[in-house]
């Protein structure tokens, strides 16, 4: 059953034998494992409850409603990184691009020597990762379904014998409607909110929207209830209280969220890495002009990623952006930005993520929400600059007359033998346009408790019926979309809790 | 109508508005309200440091005059050209603070103006036509590109087997359809 914050009339006591927070990636997949075990679960989701009937393609509307803080969150440092996540039930795969990837063994291999996680290899985690895709349907995509943009992308990548991959997304017949990141209109993919969230329900889960939990109580080194506050959706002000007494307590409110509740519950705090060693993945992007039409919105977006340069740190793909955020990113205003946008429809967008050579953090401000700080160091700035050449230089292949650049003085280029004013210009980083969508490691997993916060399945190693399941317990930067490493080691932490079901809900 | 933005910041991001509201001669749809709207319905989900800190950025924009050019005239009064001048100099500066806020400033108001319809027609976004097109509401549907389909085809991406195949007539109705 699902409760939204209207219905709520007055303060409420719940008990259950699991509490999740967050409906996302990690909290969603895990309350459906536990509820179809027979467990009893209830789930607290800040964000709204939203069906595709509502979602809209326009981000005007679509943003503020799915989006936290209608998309408007950055990460401080220089330069200033633009971040979104969701902030409804089924949480940030709601409007996600839908790509799915399992964790490349060269990460699993860095977990199991650095952090002592021997359990993860490929193949004790691949009944997981099998069982995700089959989940949430990853597949690859039809032919209908992509656009033009892919296809100049694809005959690119091989022209330059570059190695690209059409990509394996969650989704059911996709036609190609380029809506994902708005929520998808037709249901076809096949986020958390239409696969795990209703087969939880199904199960007798109770999921309460418009809830926000403020602090985990703890006694004896255990967590015993969650104080959450229902909010008023339009306002966000707390309407009602509603406390949960739980056996088990899971944090998935995402590698943000949950560091700073964990801060303000006072838990865990021995490790000191609670968080700390904040990844983000930074992006940057590139816009080819092309002379004759692309209309690359016509078609779904990110149907191949090129993964050439993945040992160097580099993964690219093309964007799927609605106009009015390809406006924002670049830097005109006015009419020269009309007459840049009339040229939509000859517009492609490509973008590439690198892999974190560094780390940042998520502080808890007064006012209790979090602030991230994350400083691009010199190797990353590297990778974005070439990352940006990168793209120029396979947009030119596929025939691009101009490339619209990321960087506050060199805005554009005019073909492949103007690509080396990239790494002449001496671009400095307050003067690069980053932005990202992915956070981990701020709650992040390991054996030893000093240097990490929860153990290989997600048990706090402070609390020990506290579970962390989201994007934070994700130690290492991972190269590719991280969806379904979450998605998998929260059904590997559902596993744990049911072999020891005596232990933990007894 | 959203009342977030206090009255004195509504009159700098009106301002605002004016300068970067894309328009040439021959195209000015009168989005102005709906732009004006859109930021004050936006900033109102904006977190605390931000709801914070987006009027300081627009306090400094509008008495930045005083402070970068020694002219007492705010931003929200100078004369249309002048204040584009001045933004531009925000938009070049050598502050990448300076910078960042205009970046802020046009999130506030491009993309309400990038919505509307009539600038979506104008810029050939028809994305109502093609979610007709390829969920086949009241026609057959079709390939989001025929010519991308076509060349995936040859390239044999059709053998998936966890799609039904001849592949756009399983496809089920869509949102509009059903
Ligand atoms: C635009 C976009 C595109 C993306 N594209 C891809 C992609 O193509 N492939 C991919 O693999 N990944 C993609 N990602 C990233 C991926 O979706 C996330 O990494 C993943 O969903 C994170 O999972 P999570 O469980 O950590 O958090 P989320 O999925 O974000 O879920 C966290 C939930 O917890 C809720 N919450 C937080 N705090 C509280 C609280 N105190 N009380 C109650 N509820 C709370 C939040 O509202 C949210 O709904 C994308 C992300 C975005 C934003």
């Amino acid at each position: 059953m699902i409760t939204i914050g209207e219905q709520v009339t007055r303060d409420i006591q719940e008990t259950a034998e699991v509490c999740v927070i967050g409906s996302g990636a990690g909290g969603g997949s895990l309350a459906a494992e536990l509820a179809e075990a027979g467990v009893e679960v209830v789930i607290l989701e800040e964000g709204g409850y939203y069906t595709s009937k509502e979602f809209s393609p326009h981000p005007h509307k679509a943003i503020p409603q799915l989006y936290r803080d209608a998309g408007s969150s950055t990460i401080l440092g220089t330069p200033a990184i633009i971040f979104s996540e969701g902030r409804c039930v089924g949480g940030s795969t709601v409007i996600n691009g839908g790509m799915c990837w399992r964790t490349p063994e060269r990460v699993l291999h860095r977990w199991r020597r650095e952090f002592g996680l021997e359990e993860m290899t490929p193949e004790n985690l691949e009944p997981f990762f099998a069982k995700v895709e089959e989940r949430i349907n990853v597949a690859p995509q039809s032919p209908e379904s992509l656009g033009k943009g892919d296809m100049l992308f694809k005959q690119a990548a091989d022209k330059l014998h570059w190695l690209i991959h059409p990509n394996r997304r969650n989704q059911k017949d996709c036609t190609g409607e380029d809506a994902c990141v708005f929520g998808c209109p037709t249901d076809r993919k096949q986020s958390v909110l239409i696969t795990y969230i209703p087969r939880a329900m199904a199960q007798g889960a109770r999921l309460y929207a418009d809830t926000r939990a403020v602090k985990i109580k703890a006694q004896n080194g255990r967590a015993t209830e969650v104080v959450a506050q229902v909010l008023d959706r339009q306002t966000r002000k707390k309407r009602h209280t509603l406390t949960v007494k739980a056996k088990v307590i899971v944090l998935a409110g995402g590698a943000l969220q949950t560091p700073c509740l964990l801060m303000g519950s006072g838990l865990a705090k021995k490790s000191g890495q609670v968080g700390k060693n904040f990844l983000c993945h930074p992006n940057v992007k590139v816009v080819g002009i092309f002379e004759d039409e692309v209309r690359y919105w016509a078609g779904v977006h990110q149907g191949h990623q090129v993964h050439e340069f993945l040992e160097e740190g580099i993964l690219m793909a093309i964007g799927g952006v609605h106009p009015a955020l390809a406006a924002l990113g670049l830097p005109q205003y006015g009419r020269r930005s009309l007459e840049l946008m009339e040229q939509w429809n000859h517009m492609l967008v490509a973008g590439a993520l690198v892999d974190d050579t560094t780390t940042g953090k998520i502080v808890r401000a007064p006012w209790g929400q979090p602030l991230a700080f994350y400083q691009v160091d010199h190797v990353e700035h590297e990778r974005l600059i070439r990352a940006a050449a990168l793209l120029c230089e396979l947009l030119f292949t596929a025939g691009a007359k101009k490339c619209l650049l990321p960087f506050t003085y060199l805005q554009e280029i005019s073909g492949m033998d103007e690509i080396p004013k990239i790494y002449e210009a001496g671009i400095k980083l307050s003067e690069i346009e980053v932005l990202t969508v992915h956070a981990f490691g701020t709650t992040r997993m390991g054996r030893d408790p000093r240097r990490a916060v929860v153990n290989g399945f997600g048990e706090c190693h402070e609390v020990k019926n506290l579970f962390i399941t989201d994007g934070g317990i994700i130690p290492t930067s991972l190269g590719v979309n991280p969806q379904e490493t979450i998605m998998a080691l929260a059904t590997r932490a559902g596993q744990y809790l049911l072999e020891n079901r005596a232990r933990y809900l007894g | 109508m959203a009342q977030n933005l206090s009255p004195r910041v509504r009159r700098i991001v009106r301002a605002l508005i004016e300068v970067v509201k894309p328009r040439k001669p021959g195209f000015d749809p009168p989005v102005e309200e709906e732009m004006l709207e859109f930021a004050d319905t936006f900033y109102g989900y904006f977190p605390w440091h931000m709801k914070v800190g987006l009027p300081l950025g627009l306090y400094l924009l509008e008495f930045g005059p005083l402070i970068f050019q020694g002219s007492l005239l705010p931003f929200s009064r100078m004369k249309l050209e002048n204040r584009d001048r001045y933004l531009q100099g925000w938009v070049d500066s050598k502050i990448g603070l300076r910078r960042d806020l205009v970046k802020g400033m046009k999130a506030l108001c491009l993309p309400a103006y990038y919505s509307n319809p009539e600038v979506m027609a104008h810029i050939g976004f028809d994305l109502e036509a093609h979610l007709r097109k390829v969920n086949g509401v009241g026609q057959p549907s079709e390939p989001a590109s025929a010519e991308a389909c076509a060349f995936f085809r040859k390239q044999g991406y059709d053998q998936n087997p966890r799609i039904p195949y001849p592949g756009r007539d399983a496809f089920k109705p869509g949102r509009q359809a059903r």
